[in-house]
């Protein structure tokens, strides 16, 4: 027994030495590294690092955590910055948190509308979220599937859509924000009467491409992925009264440690090589005028886009979710 | 003199016990409660909060679901974990020892990864969900209470079954003859020596099932849908992406221990006064059974097992199915998930091991310490520092991860956002595991053997690691591989205080179940069940001891 035993020390101190080894690496920073928080998913930020490292020579580390938690981190963080770029979040949370970046406005960014960029330019936005109607047609036929969101607010679809909750999802509240840019108190009514509010976004892609709900209001990126997995049921409708388009953004850190590397970040980040990638794998759609088209998803010039103004949708919060919370409350 | 001089020692370490288990216990949630009684706008005393978990009717509707859920999980445990224990413990069965041990397996498989796999089989899209269609059977969904109550069940039944046999084998086999000889039927033996004696154990396996289930956030998240329990709301008031509300999570954090605590409490006080402590010289006697019920009897034990064990095999062909995005093409086969997690992806697998053998480690010490502390010393000391210790077997983990959080997040000591707070956390709620394994062998030597070794002028310490230590060395090790297996399927604290860079294989498997990618998930929920089925095998093996039942 206490040979077993021994050995299972003996596997256990090396265990700890080589992780402890690894842990020192990790916290230890580098001079000529980019430092990059980011909510986005692992695989795309290692292509990333890897084609900045061929094109710079820089090393760009990453870690990843929510919008909301890297914004925490990053004012916490004030007096010693240990980031030296956020990608990719909302803009209005962004906008919220921008006494914390550093302006650069890229060459990259010229190109773009000048709502897409911060007037200071402590944000650009890189990327957008069109919001769409994920259908399994299991359970509404290709025929019967609505056009628009006026078509949604028929009583036929009561009790089939589901929509992430404002309160808790970003996505969600700027769908919401949207809808009421458009359709009013009325409109808002209708569509608390006739949808589902689950309280993760996830679930609503989720439980869609599952079969569990026949239509839900969510970001094209998240359905696409299942039609381009292969899903067959899964049809995407861009609603023809206008799609939400609610862009995210990158942003430099101020008072970053590495700001000539950061600087090279953000212009690889924001390049038309980079985003066309980021679209075509990842079918998240570039702010770039000049982004290529992806085949099977419809070019952003063919839709008739609504897009949300960050700081307005933020200055519109409190009062929207009021409402929003009334309506629910009461149903 | 040596009295004097063994009580030098061991004060210091009782008081280095107590400071520690304040810092990291009785703290932190004294001032989660304290935040529970503050306005979350204007910062004054207020019991708003407190109200509004019982008057809100979705609070109201939260808190009845989750005890509605946790009965309901309770009961089908113990309807089907009291027949397990007395057919695998009293009757003769083929392999019985296999399907007890079997039997104990899914208490140390993480329940979230049960939800997944469950998912996968009877989801709208599940393979037996599939398979139901094309034979025309319209299967129910698994999502809301129904799931999140078969997933309990299923994983927590053990504990009935572990308690219960446990009790079954205490049973003097004289006590039970006597019964017979004096002209009772088989019927009223059962009834009035056997069950007496089973009951108290049933009621503690069916309060460690209620408090397991109410204190679960990851199934009801992952199957629940918008069944929403106390610890979901907690845990979300906590983290949420728009800026959730502390002293909300607070007041809800506190119900939660309130509940648990009372029924603790109240085992105590109602059923540990009627168990009756005997130790068996002779076990029961294991009884043939007639050829039919035998073959009946192990139908239903190894189907039981088969049914709880299910998900896990579903797990290991999902890490090797082929997937593009989230969608899953069964009957193809691929390692490209498991090469991503073993390549590409090796830091949460890599942390995982790290924090838990580091978490092992301490709490290893700390609980050899402890449970020397708690059995030598009687009286008030030892009687404190025991319920101190195991004071975090009834918090939940989401909750004591936001206690930690909270309180070390500013001030002298910033460990919110490190992995310190991890292995804080670990050791914290895992040691009460180690404290008591070892000290049920503890009771077993007397102080008098150490004090002839002091007396004969061995110090107190090397006395202790000489004399003591070997005899407690099989508890430890039992309670070492406990607390490390469990660590490494913890999610309920690890998914409040991991930031960053220290994420785990836990939190990886939740987050890919939470975007829909069960490819990823299952592979690093294949990676997580092999690591910890491994080295209880070994033990098994090498030791031949099966951990969970020295619990």
């Amino acid at each position: 027994m206490s040979m077993v035993w021994n050995n299972v020390t003996k596997m256990a101190n090396g265990l700890v030495l080589g992780l402890a080894a690894l842990g020192l690496t990790a916290t230890a920073a580098v001079a000529d590294e980019v430092v990059l928080y980011s909510s986005n998913q692992p695989e795309l930020l290692d292509v990333i690092a890897q084609g900045f490292k061929e094109k710079t020579g820089h090393t760009m580390t990453s870690v990843r955590m929510g919008t909301g938690e890297a914004m925490k981190r990053i004012a916490a963080e004030r007096a010693n910055p240990l980031c030296d770029v956020f990608w990719s979040g909302d803009l209005a949370v962004l906008d919220n948190a921008k006494a914390d970046f550093a302006s650069y406005k890229s060459p990259e960014a010229a190109c773009l509308d000048a709502a897409l960029v911060e007037k200071d330019a402590k944000w650009t936005a890189s990327n957008t979220h069109l919001m769409i109607f994920m259908v399994n047609t299991d359970l509404i036929p290709e025929a019967e599937m609505p056009k628009s969101w006026a078509d949604l607010l028929d009583p036929r679809f009561k009790g089939k859509i589901v929509i992430g909750n404002p309160e808790k999802s970003g996505s969600a509240y700027a769908q919401v924000y949207g809808f009421y840019q458009m359709f009013g108190d009325k409109g808002l009514e209708k569509l608390v009467e006739n949808a589902t509010i689950l309280d993760s976004s996830s679930l609503v892609y989720k439980g869609t491409a599952e079969g569990e709900f026949a239509l839900g209001i969510t970001m094209e990126y998240a359905a696409q992925r299942y039609v381009a997995g292969g899903n067959q049921k899964i049809k995407i409708v861009y609603p023809t009264d206008g799609v939400i388009s609610a862009p995210e953004g990158a942003a430099m850190i101020k008072g970053c440690k590495n700001p000539e590397a950061a600087k090279q970040f953000m212009d690889y980040l924001l390049s038309k090589e980079v985003e066309d990638m980021i679209f075509a794998k990842y079918f998240r759609r570039a702010t770039r005028p000049d982004a290529a088209e992806v085949a099977g998803m419809p070019a952003t010039a063919s839709l008739k886009i609504f897009n949300v103004d960050p700081s307005e949708a933020g200055n519109a919060k409190k009062t929207i979710l009021a409402k929003w919370k009334k309506l629910v409350l009461n149903k | 003199m040596s009295r004097f001089r063994i009580f030098s020692v061991w004060n210091i370490v009782f008081v280095m016990a107590i400071v520690v288990l304040f810092l990291l216990v009785v703290y932190p949630m004294g001032s989660i409660f304290q935040a529970s009684l503050l306005s979350a706008e204007t910062g004054e005393f207020t019991w708003d909060n407190y109200l509004s978990v019982f008057t809100t009717k979705f609070y109201r509707r939260c808190l009845w679901n989750s005890f509605f859920l946790s009965a309901l999980a309770t009961v089908f445990s113990v309807i089907i974990g009291v027949p397990f224990a007395f057919l695998t413990t009293r009757y003769k069965l083929p392999h019985a020892s296999l399907l007890k041990t079997l039997g104990t397996l899914p208490l140390i498989l993480p329940t979230f990864i049960g939800a997944e796999a469950w998912l996968l089989l009877l989801g709208r899209n599940g393979i037996l969900t599939q398979f139901f269609h094309s034979i025309g059977l319209n299967t129910p969904s698994i999502y809301g209470w129904q799931g999140v109550v078969l997933v309990y069940t299923l994983q927590f039944f053990p504990f009935v079954f572990l308690m219960v046999s446990a009790a079954i084998n205490s049973v003097d086999r004289s006590l039970e003859e006597s019964a017979r000889n004096l002209g009772a039927s088989p019927w009223r033996v059962f009834r009035t020596v056997t069950l007496p004696v089973v009951t108290p154990s049933i009621a503690s396996g069916a309060l460690i099932v209620f408090c397991m289930s109410i204190e679960n956030f990851g199934v009801p998240t992952i199957i629940g849908n918008d069944y929403k329990v106390l610890a979901e709301q907690a845990y979300s008031e906590f983290v949420s992406e728009m800026g959730g509300n502390p002293s909300m999570a607070g007041a809800l954090s506190t119900v939660l221990v309130i509940i648990t605590l009372a029924l603790t409490v109240l085992q105590k006080v109602f059923v540990e006064r009627k168990s009756y402590s005997m130790s068996a010289l002779r076990p029961p006697e294991i009884l043939p059974l007639s050829k039919w019920k035998t073959r009946f009897a192990w139908l239903y034990c190894a189907g039981l097992v088969f049914v709880s064990l299910a998900p896990f095999l579903v797990v290991l062909v999902a890490a090797v199915t082929k997937t593009n995005g989230p969608v899953m093409y069964y009957g193809q086969f691929s390692l490209d998930n498991l090469a991503i997690a073993l390549q590409s992806a090796p830091r949460p697998i890599l942390n995982s091991f790290f924090l838990s053998t580091l978490a092992t480690i301490i709490g290893m010490f700390f609980g050899m310490a402890v449970s020397y502390i708690v059995v030598r010393r009687r009286g008030w000391s030892g009687y404190t520092l025991d319920l101190v210790m195991m004071l975090p077997l009834v918090i939940a983990g989401s909750v004591l991860g936001i206690a930690l959080a909270a309180t070390y997040n500013s001030g002298p000591v910033v460990l919110t956002g490190t992995w310190v707070i991890l292995v804080l956390a670990y050791f914290v709620r895992k040691t009460p595991f180690s404290v008591k394994t070892t000290s049920a062998l503890l009771h077993q030597i007397d102080a008098s053997v150490e004090e002839a070794s002091i007396n004969l002028g061995v110090p107190p310490l090397r006395s202790f690691l000489k004399v003591v230590v070997p005899v407690m060395l099989p508890g430890i090790i039992s309670g070492a591989i406990i607390m490390w297996v469990t660590t490494l399927a913890e999610l309920s604290s690890t998914i409040v205080l991991y930031y960053g860079p220290w994420s785990t294989m836990t939190v990886q498997v939740f987050q890919y179940i939470g975007s829909g990618d069960f490819g990823p998930a299952s592979a690093y929920g294949a990676i997580l069940i092999l690591s910890v089925i491994i080295p209880l095998f070994l033990l098994n093996k090498f030791l031949g001891r099966d951990p969970m039942q020295s619990l």
